[in-house]
């Protein structure tokens, strides 16, 4: 068999928004590799995962819960396991809970596999498609309204995954609680690459991917609650009685965890040099729309390194071209750039996450290159 | 008749005397010798992975071009050239 990965980042500027904050570094590699048998973490394990001190998980798991601002932390598999543990400790099967218009698929089959129903709020017009703080005051007067009952709880999707949209969790968290719903807050696309901090956002609950944005090999994540909900949240089982029972006991038991360790310390720099990644972002945007007939989706100005660009211009380049939708990826690759869906002409997602100032430019170069000589030929 | 002897961990153990009932039976245990080659091996051959982790680094940070400036090379060779030496310590213990 052969395990050669398709996109090798030694070689080529992989810009699939899914991967350019999950580069694990050199670091995070080093770590992860001293612990690729099974159950490696568990050679000192006295029964709780995050108690293990060699390696230190029970240090680390201190220091998660600091970086993330909640009352405890704990490891998990990913985003989407850390929203079912949420959804399931806070909803009974039969309540409703208010998810924003922009929510990930895995949110709803987390609700619908802990048996909740969902509603959802309503977004701005194109092109923004922007979750405003109003949509989820409509959002849990529809709820109370319709069923009879307050929602259990309101999942916030930090950014989104198709526009790169940054919400305002602090003025949504404010909505919620003067109902008196609890909010989780789904930092999959944030926490890890930008300063989030559930305490200052007025959170109860937050989760992240330590795949998707803490530049840790996966499946892992990252979940924590505030105040009493961290109680609940973290509650223990009757009958074992060490055991977390929404951890199933015990979450990432490998290289998985241990990279998310090691990645901790670059992630804690890399969160102050937020503001560096939204400017190459904007730079992104205008070059590409200064190239005409592209157009950003989304909000703007831009807040996220995840961009999502409506692009006739290659839509139409493509029509005329032998390699038909196929010609941009194929161009792209020869420049030594990917990450975008083969086909895919009339628009696409990419992200600008960490690529050094050459390399941004280099990429720039790379399309404007495409587009020119496209309209030449 | 037992014949006790200590562990590493200086733990009494009874062990018997073999059937022939004059050669005790041996602890097998690894040579003070022995055991350090091991770990110098194995530390080497962790050093070598390791540096291959910054030198994909280094790919990384130069891609796609990888056209690299004198910093980066000299940083490059050195790290070529530890490796190396780790590969020769391993080659020389066998």
């Amino acid at each position: 068999m052969n395990f050669d990965r398709v996109v090798i980042d030694e070689l080529t500027l992989n810009i699939n928004p899914l991967q350019t904050a999950g580069r694990a570094s050199a670091e995070v590699r080093k770590a992860a590799g001293r612990y690729t048998d099974g159950y490696s973490v568990c050679d000192r394990c006295a029964g709780v995962l995050h108690d293990i001190e060699k390696p230190d998980i029970k240090s680390f798991t201190a220091e998660l819960a600091e970086f993330l601002g909640v009352d405890r932390a704990a490891v998990t598999m990913g985003a989407r396991e850390g929203k079912f543990a949420v959804i399931h400790t806070v909803a009974k099967p039969g309540d409703t809970i208010i998810l924003d218009g922009n929510a990930h698929y895995s949110t709803m089959v987390a609700a619908q596999r802990a048996g909740v129903e969902i509603m959802k709020t309503h977004y701005t017009e194109p092109p923004e498609f922007k979750i405003l703080p109003e949509s989820f005051a409509e959002a849990l007067d529809r709820c109370k309204t319709e069923t009879g009952k307050p929602a259990a709880l309101a999942v916030l999707t930090h950014v989104d995954g198709s526009y790169g949209n940054l919400t305002d969790a602090k003025a949504i968290a404010g909505i919620c609680h003067d109902a008196g719903v609890p909010v989780l807050l789904n930092g999959a696309y944030s926490a890890g690459r930008m300063p989030v901090n559930a305490r200052e956002l007025g959170v109860d609950f937050l989760v992240g991917s330590g795949h998707k944005s803490f530049g840790a090999t996966g499946p892992v994540g990252v979940m924590g609650a505030v105040g009493e909900w961290a109680e609940r949240l973290f509650r223990l089982s009757p009958t074992n009685r060490n055991k977390n029972i929404e951890l199933l006991g015990c979450t990432a038991r490998g290289s998985n965890v241990v990279a998310l360790m090691a990645a901790l310390p670059g992630v804690k720099k890399r969160v102050l040099n937020w503001d560096n990644e939204v400017a190459k972002a904007r730079k992104f945007i205008d070059a590409m729309e200064a190239l005409g007939d592209i157009s950003l989706i989304g909000e703007r100005p831009k807040n996220h390194d995840l961009i999502r660009l409506e692009t006739p211009l290659f839509y139409r380049i493509g029509e005329n071209h032998r390699k038909r939708g196929y010609y941009l990826h194929s161009e792209l690759s020869e420049r030594g750039i990917t990450g975008l869906i083969p086909g895919q002409t009339k628009w696409f997602k990419m992200s600008t996450f960490g690529f050094s100032d050459a390399q941004l430019d280099y990429i720039i170069d790379a399309f404007r290159d495409i587009a020119e000589s496209a309209r030449e030929f | 008749m037992d014949t006790c002897i200590t562990n590493s961990k200086s733990t009494p153990v009874k062990i018997q005397r073999a059937r022939s009932g004059k050669i005790p039976r041996r602890r097998q245990v690894v040579d003070k010798q022995v055991k350090q080659r091991n770990m110098q091996r194995v530390d080497d051959t962790f050093r070598v992975m390791d540096i291959m982790e910054d030198v994909r680094d280094i790919w990384r940070e130069s891609a796609p071009l990888q056209e690299l400036d004198e910093q980066q090379k000299t940083k490059l060779l050195k790290k070529l050239s530890k490796a190396k030496k780790a590969i020769e310590r391993i080659e020389a213990t066998l």
